[in-house]
């Protein structure tokens, strides 16, 4: 495999021992690990149920006929891939921060983003990729091949943080696109409304998502830089503000966690997943969430 | 106070307390750019909190600003003088007012307070060095240590050290005076320093008329009124007794402190001595009374001494009673007149008495009896009772009643009758005078047994005036003998006859001790101090004699020999003592014999030691100065740098702690 940018050759080692468990059943076109709820021919017995005129004459059990002359369709539980739909903010504030020496949230969530893409793939599931800002800047459907891998990856080498968010929007054009349910995992810094936010998911939770909202923040959004008086430009708007860091500091922080307390309540509610991570952590920690 | 910047060059620097602020507004108006993820949600955070840091700022920036002024005030290096100072490089001329009058010598404390004057006024002219000073004394008689300032501040402060109180009075105009006088000629700025105790009973009333652009600096030595006792009177009476007669000295003691006192009084004539317990209330004062006598004619030194206390000065009182040997008895009037004969017998009788003559052919008598009084003159009598000669008046029938009311100053109109009756008017002694106290009590019978055939008709409301005393009366309330004081000496008016024809009284036993009595009785009393020297003053004796040339020598209250200085008058030798006099009993003598006494006092006024509330103000340049030491040093400028370099670091010091509580994030 040649060098990507954002796929760790240690990261693979270690996410080949990672089982990705599904907590709800997904729909796919390939036989596979995974249970569907849609019958089809695999080795997993669902159950007998009578023929009815039009019947697949190939999936009768001969066998229950000839003892009780009654024709009794043999139905499989159908074995089908994964398909993992992966967002990705890449708004300018995911580019925070700015020649400091470490990842910008962006650079962490495409670590985090490609090394579940080659996780996915390499069990032979399926993986999606939407980039957007304040729209859909790029969307790659699912696959699971390694030419699909390949331009994943790619993909997110050459992405760069874009304008301002607006995920409700983002999400809303993406709903068509995703034609099986399957796993949500939403990469973003999530300044935005938390109410807004699950009013745009809602179409997803309907139709049996399994969303994962994985909140990146930087350090120095979790607790604001120790640093002089500045003047504070926002990266999205433009916009500016004089202010001694020092003197909010606790402000802030109180601030930063009434929005997670916010999200994840809302989360809970909604039967989804909710996850802050900080790009001093290890992204592994959020395998463990998907591994369930 | 005013400030004097050494280098006003430098007060630019003071500019440098607009670094602070400007620093602020700059950084906050171009502060470095932090691009950041999301400011709306840091402007909604920031708009709830901002109200609270705002003040801490505020504080910091005025710490920097308030330290930096002070560092820049610093370098400037101001220096807090007196208004009133002299400018460097200004010609100043000070001269000392320095009280030495005896209440100086009271003690407060460790030392008197001279002694504070004295060190205080030296350690300012030490640290002031003015252009040039002087220095004058407040005493009886001010004098300058130079004619005029001068630049030799030193032996100012070596005649400081060196000075001592006086027991005089302080002359405060005389000291003024001189002092006006030398700092008129003076030029540059001049300044007065007047140090004193500013005793209340001296200085109440002082106000001396100063030159607009003098500055006068008062300071106060004393801190309170220590209490103190004083001999303020001593009056013996008569004034000039005879030998052997009774003298009483009246004593009078004052107590100059807020708590009752007992002491004992002793007094010392000429070495006789005695004493008695006196209780005084407290700010209040007692009288007593020693009874002596003489033994021999001649000057009798008499001192009343008590018990030393703080201020020892005023412990004694002095006096020099003049005993007489005999008082002379002039005889006037008519010369057939029959009473004539009875005085001359009496004078002769009484050892006490020496006729004089004529009163007109000697000098001013102690008696004069004047026979027969036809009223004329009665202005020359009256003056010679004013003089002091106890005028004894026997009008004569003729004497108009206008004479002897002009004698008395008694207008009167009612006609003087002479009246006789063949059986005799008694007569009868008044208890009250003192003339009739040895007959009280019966034993020398009744001083004016006998019968008076003949007499004149006297008003009898010239014995009952306001200050006449009756010393006998007839029976019937006709005067007998009136005795009417004049400032000087009485008249009585005498109206017993002497005559043999008329009366046998002359004849009785009781006559002469009657008349004796009578004769000593209405003697002046004295009822103030005889004449003394006041201290401070020259002694002066004056003698024709020419034994006393070349031999007369002055001893002072301790025995110490003074000084004397001689010089021809056309009374004769002059000697006079060329220190001033202190307090005590001072002895004139020849060849060791003491001819003659002299009494110097301690000034009454002094006694009182209380000061004024405050030093008085003596216009608008004048400054009352706690201490002169001080005034010094504010006069030659107080350097401030030292205290703002330090305010300096105190300010940062506090900067630095206040910033360290709230740990600062690294610059960005």
């Amino acid at each position: 495999m040649a060098a990507y940018r954002y796929l760790d050759p240690a990261d693979i080692r270690r996410l080949k021992n990672y089982e990705f468990g599904a907590k709800a059943m997904v729909e796919g076109y390939l036989s596979g690990r995974h249970r569907s709820r849609q019958r089809g021919s695999s080795i997993e017995f669902h159950e007998f149920r009578q023929y009815s005129p039009g019947d697949d004459l190939s999936r009768v059990d001969w066998r229950v006929y000839a003892r009780n002359d009654k024709m009794f369709l043999r139905t499989f539980e159908q074995e089908t891939n994964l398909e993992c739909h992966i967002f990705l903010d890449c708004s300018a504030s995911m580019g925070f921060p700015e020649n400091a020496g470490r990842l910008s949230k962006l650079e962490y969530a495409s670590f985090f983003a490609a090394s579940l893409a080659w996780w996915v793939t390499s069990k032979n599931d399926r993986v999606s990729l939407t980039l957007f800002d304040n729209g859909i800047r790029r969307f790659i459907p699912p696959g699971s091949t390694r030419r699909h891998l390949h331009d994943l990856l790619t993909t997110l080498e050459t992405t760069k943080p874009g304008s301002d968010t607006s995920l409700t929007e983002a999400l809303a054009r993406a709903h068509p696109l995703l034609k099986r349910k399957g796993t949500l995992v939403i990469l973003s810094d999530f300044f935005t409304d938390p109410s807004a936010l699950f009013t745009a998911l809602n179409p997803y939770l309907h139709r049996g998502f399994r969303v994962h909202l994985f909140h990146i923040l930087d350090p120095d959004e979790i607790s604001l830089p120790d640093r002089g008086l500045s003047r504070f430009v926002d990266m999205e708007t433009g916009g500016d503000l004089i202010v001694h860091p020092h003197a909010l500091r606790d402000a802030w922080a109180q601030g930063i966690i009434s929005h997670t307390r916010a999200l994840r309540a809302l989360a809970s509610g909604r039967r989804a997943d909710y996850a802050l991570a900080s790009t001093a952590d290890s992204y592994f920690s959020l395998f463990d969430r998907l591994r369930d | 106070m005013s400030f004097l910047f050494q280098n006003p060059a430098l007060l630019g620097l003071l500019a440098l307390a607009a670094l602070p602020p400007l620093v602020h507004l700059l950084s906050r108006s171009r502060p470095p750019v932090y691009r950041f993820s999301n400011v709306d949600f840091l402007r909604r955070i920031m708009q709830r909190t901002a109200r609270f840091r705002r003040p801490k700022d505020w504080l910091l920036l005025a710490l920097r600003t308030t330290a930096l002024l002070a560092l820049a005030a610093a370098f400037a290096s101001p220096f807090l003088i007196s208004a009133n100072s002299a400018l460097p490089g200004e010609k100043s001329t000070v001269i000392l007012l320095i009280d030495r009058s005896a209440s100086m010598s009271a003690r407060e404390g460790a030392g008197s307070r001279f002694e504070t004057a004295c060190a205080e006024a030296a350690r300012f002219l030490a640290e002031l060095r003015p252009s040039a000073a002087n220095l004058i004394w407040i005493d009886a008689e001010p004098d300058a240590a130079f004619p005029e300032p001068g630049p030799n501040i030193d032996f100012l402060g070596e005649l400081l050290q060196r000075a001592e109180p006086s027991a005089e009075e302080g002359a405060l105009a005389a000291a003024f005076d001189l002092a006006l006088r030398q700092l008129a000629k003076a030029g540059g700025r001049r300044e007065l320093v007047v140090v004193s105790d500013f005793q209340a009973s001296a200085w109440r009333d002082f106000s001396p008329t100063l030159p607009p652009d003098l500055t006068v600096r008062s300071h106060r030595v004393a801190t309170g009124a220590p209490p103190n006792l004083a001999v303020t009177r001593l009056i013996p009476q008569p004034a000039e007794p005879v030998v052997g007669q009774e003298i009483s000295v009246l004593v009078r003691v004052r107590n100059f402190s807020p708590e009752p006192v007992r002491s004992q009084l002793t007094l010392d004539a000429d070495g006789s001595r005695s004493s008695q317990p006196l209780d005084l209330p407290a700010w209040g004062e007692a009288e007593t009374a020693f009874v002596l006598r003489a033994a021999s004619a001649g000057p009798m030194p008499v001192s009343a001494m008590l018990e030393a206390d703080a201020y020892p000065g005023d412990d004694a009182r002095h006096a020099v009673l003049r005993v007489r040997d005999s008082l002379r008895l002039a005889i006037d009037g008519a010369d057939e007149a029959p009473e004539r004969p009875v005085w001359q017998r009496l004078a002769a009788a009484l050892p006490w008495i020496e006729l004089a003559g004529d009163a007109a052919s000697t000098r001013q008598p102690d008696l004069r009896f004047v026979a027969r009084w036809d009223g004329s003159a009665p202005d020359e009598l009256r003056n010679q009772a004013l003089a002091g000669t106890t005028v004894i008046v026997h009008p004569a029938a003729t004497c108009p009643p206008a004479a002897i009311g002009e004698l008395l100053e008694r207008p009167s109109t009612e006609a003087i009758a002479s009246e006789t009756s063949p059986a005799a008017w008694p007569v009868v002694p008044e208890e009250e005078h003192p003339a009739n106290q040895l007959f009280r009590s019966g034993d020398f019978g009744n001083p004016f047994a006998g019968s008076f055939r003949e007499r004149l008709r006297l008003p009898a409301a010239l014995a009952d005036g306001p200050a006449a005393r009756p010393i006998a009366r007839f029976a019937d309330g006709v005067p007998a003998i009136v005795q009417l004081p004049t400032p000087g000496a009485p008249i009585l008016l005498w109206n017993l006859a002497l005559d043999p024809a008329a009366s046998d009284w002359p004849t009785q036993g009781s006559f002469l001790p009657a008349v004796a009595e009578i004769l000593l009785r209405t003697r002046p009393s004295g009822r103030s101090e005889p004449g003394q020297t006041p201290a401070g003053a020259a002694l002066v004796w004056t003698s024709a004699d020419p034994a006393h040339g070349g031999a007369l020598t002055l001893t002072g209250p301790h025995g110490e020999a003074l000084e004397l200085t001689e010089s021809s008058t056309p009374d004769g030798t002059l000697w006079q003592s060329t220190e001033p006099a202190a307090p005590g009993i001072h002895r004139w003598q020849v060849s060791g014999q003491t001819i003659d006494y002299a009494a110097v006092n301690f000034p009454d006024s002094q006694s009182d030691l209380r000061p004024l509330d405050a030093p008085p103000g003596f216009g608008e340049r004048s400054v009352s100065a706690d201490s002169l030491v001080r005034q010094a040093s504010l006069a030659r400028g107080f350097p401030l740098w030292p205290w703002l370099a330090l305010a300096a670091v105190i300010l940062l010091v506090a900067e630095s702690l206040i910033h360290a509580r709230t740990p600062r994030p690294k610059a960005a």
